[in-house]
């Protein structure tokens, strides 16, 4: 009996795992084709959609500009969610829990109408451009960086800060060589996953990019409307998976860090 | 005392939390090498006072000088004191030479003075060889040191210590009691310590503030205290003390006659006829014998050995009497539960107690 509902147990596991995987494996697999149009499974292997993927101009260009607005919203969102949380952190009871969820908002806020917001906002100041979507990237990964940057600080034990005042460190010294060196795996994984999600963002950037400066998933949506060489997204998916995985590592590889380091 | 040799004041100091009084006006002077000892229950405030003199907090009313200076509205890493948290707090990322040398590092000092200075602190507390360990590879007595070390090695003009010995086993904490005092007796630092170990008050301290609810109860030197309670808190706290209430039915010359209801005893106390009295009594003080000898009529109800002493639990009408007697012969063990004995005590045992 105990045995039947093992089984069942990880069967609805393994299909929840399947509906989440299946689709970006096929992706994957897809985008080492050789066929030149959507086959599956694929007729024989070959790197072609990578290499036309490379040679591609406004692909390449459009997977640099990604990184670009990546890692400079991420580093925004790090700095602005440390100093957020350390705030938080300090507050007690009501006032802890009101600011917990401001500084989360914009994850359970919809994209695509803060992305409207935004483009409405930008034409009355007259702003926009590249920095109006670093801008929008950063709002958007700030939640995630402060949630990990809290949960890193609500572990690290604030009598450590005390005995650096007590020898005479005041608040930036005692940040930079007590608090950050301790908490960093955090800070950096909250700026990992600000990354990722500023990566893979389409909503918001469908208002706020325009031509000169288009990210990677912009690109990828723009080459669905047109038939022929529809591999070369295969590619691009691929490549944008591998990213994510090898960031999702780090992440994993960090907060073991954290861990290890707080006992 | 000159005021100049004053290292911590505390002027009518009072602490609220969220309208709950957790200092009230509270004054203290801590003349220069002085032990200091603020000693109470848990939730008496003496924590929260050791923590308005580093600055943790601010008093919500009074003013705190270290050394002369007014550092009531002075942030701590301004302040001329250095601290020992209960739990240590070594920097974890730092190995023990670079948390010895923190402080130094945070004044200034050029490196190569620091790491001998560093060096000095580590061999001072007797753990030279350990200067490129990390605190996760020491033990609770080994990162104790180093966190003492690290606070002694800036030469503060005041050292708090916030029971510090707390997180340790029992042999290892009386071990490092007398350490502690004979660091201090040599380096003749100022020091404020706060516990809730009596025993610990009473072996390190020059002098102990016993505090309750915020305020100070008594201060005075161990034997003061500890001799001449004021308050029945202060008898009970500090040890363990025998309570007795009677009213006063003669009085003269600075002495007076009461009556307990089972018996009268004579006690030095300057009262009126009709006065209600309570005093203490040590129980090592109280003399036990024979019916004959006189005294208190009582009944052994309980004996407890305990290898230096022999504690013997006494039915007295309806009140219990506690005496120690020491196991320096035989004669403490040769009574039984169950025998009629007497108990009394010199005069000068019973200490009468302010009503309160």
């Amino acid at each position: 009996m105990i045995r039947l509902g093992h089984i069942l147990q990880n069967t609805i596991a393994g299909i929840a795992f399947l509906l989440i995987l299946g689709p970006t494996i096929v992706v994957v697999l897809v985008s080492f084709s050789s066929a030149e149009t959507f086959t599956f499974p694929p007729p024989g292997l070959s790197l072609r959609w990578f290499v036309e993927f490379f040679q591609a101009d406004n692909m390449t260009s459009a997977f640099l500009f990604s990184m670009r607005v990546g890692a400079t919203s991420a580093v925004c969102a790090t700095v602005l969610a440390t100093l957020a949380a350390r705030f938080v952190v300090r507050q007690r009871g009501v006032t802890s829990g009101l600011l917990q969820s401001l500084f989360t908002a914009p994850l359970v806020f919809p994209a695509i109408i803060l992305g409207l917001a935004l483009l409405l906002f930008y034409r009355t100041i007259n702003f926009g451009g590249p920095g109006g979507l670093i801008l929008a990237h950063v709002l958007i990964g700030m939640p995630y960086a402060f949630r990990l940057v809290l949960a890193s600080l609500q572990s690290f034990n604030q009598t450590l800060e005390e005995a650096a005042q007590s020898l005479g460190a005041g608040p930036f010294r005692t940040f930079f060589l007590v608090t950050l060196p301790i908490i960093w795996p955090g800070v950096l994984s909250g700026g990992l996953f600000a990354f990722i999600v500023s990566f893979g963002e389409l909503n918001v950037a469908l208002f706020l990019t325009g031509p000169g400066y288009n990210t990677l998933p912009i690109e990828i949506f723009g080459y669905l409307q047109f038939p022929g060489r529809q591999l070369i997204i295969a590619a691009a998916s691929t490549l944008q998976v591998a990213m994510i995985i090898v960031l999702a590592l780090t992440i994993e590889r960090l907060v073991g860090l954290a861990r290890i380091g707080k006992s | 005392m000159a005021a100049g040799e004053i290292d911590v004041r505390l002027e009518n100091v009072s602490k609220s939390f969220d309208r709950v009084e957790a200092v009230k006006d509270v004054s203290v002077d801590i003349p220069r090498g002085q032990f200091f000892s603020l000693l109470g229950p848990s939730g008496c405030g003496k924590t929260t006072t050791l923590r308005l003199v580093a600055g943790f907090e601010h008093p919500s009313a009074g003013a705190i000088y270290i050394r002369g200076a007014a550092v009531t509205r002075v942030p701590p890493y301004r302040r001329d004191y250095s601290m020992v948290f209960q739990n240590f707090a070594l920097f974890p990322h730092l190995t023990m030479a670079e948390n010895v040398a923190f402080g130094l590092r945070m004044r200034r000092v050029p490196g190569p003075e620091r790491a001998r200075r560093a060096r000095e602190a580590l061999a001072m507390v007797k753990l030279e060889g350990l200067a490129e360990r990390y605190p996760r590879q020491l033990s609770g007595g080994q990162q104790q040191r180093v966190a003492l070390a690290r606070a002694l090695v800036v030469q503060p003009a005041v050292l708090l210590l916030d029971e510090p010995l707390g997180a340790l086993d029992k042999k290892l904490r009386e071990e490092m009691q007398v350490e502690l005092r004979e660091l201090q007796h040599r380096l003749g630092t100022t020091t404020l310590f706060v516990t809730h170990d009596q025993e610990e008050a009473l072996t390190m301290s020059d002098r102990i503030a016993i505090m309750r609810d915020g305020v100070i109860e008594q201060i005075g030197q161990p034997r003061e205290v500890y001799e001449r309670p004021r308050t029945e808190f202060v008898a009970s706290f500090l040890g363990v003390s025998n309570f007795f209430d009677g009213r006063i039915t003669a009085a003269a010359n600075g002495s007076a006659t009461v009556d307990l209801g089972f018996g009268q005893a004579v006690l030095s106390h300057r009262g009126t006829v009709g006065e209600a009295v309570r005093f203490a009594v040590r129980p090592e003080k109280v003399r036990l014998g024979q019916i004959s000898t006189g005294g208190f009529a009582a009944q052994v109800r309980e004996i407890v050995y305990r290898g230096v002493t022999t504690h013997i639990y006494l039915d007295c009408h309806g009140n219990e009497v506690i005496v120690f007697l020491q196991n320096a012969s035989s004669d403490a063990l040769a009574w039984r539960i169950g025998d009629a004995v007497a108990f009394s005590w010199e005069r000068d045992s019973a200490v009468v107690l302010d009503r309160g």
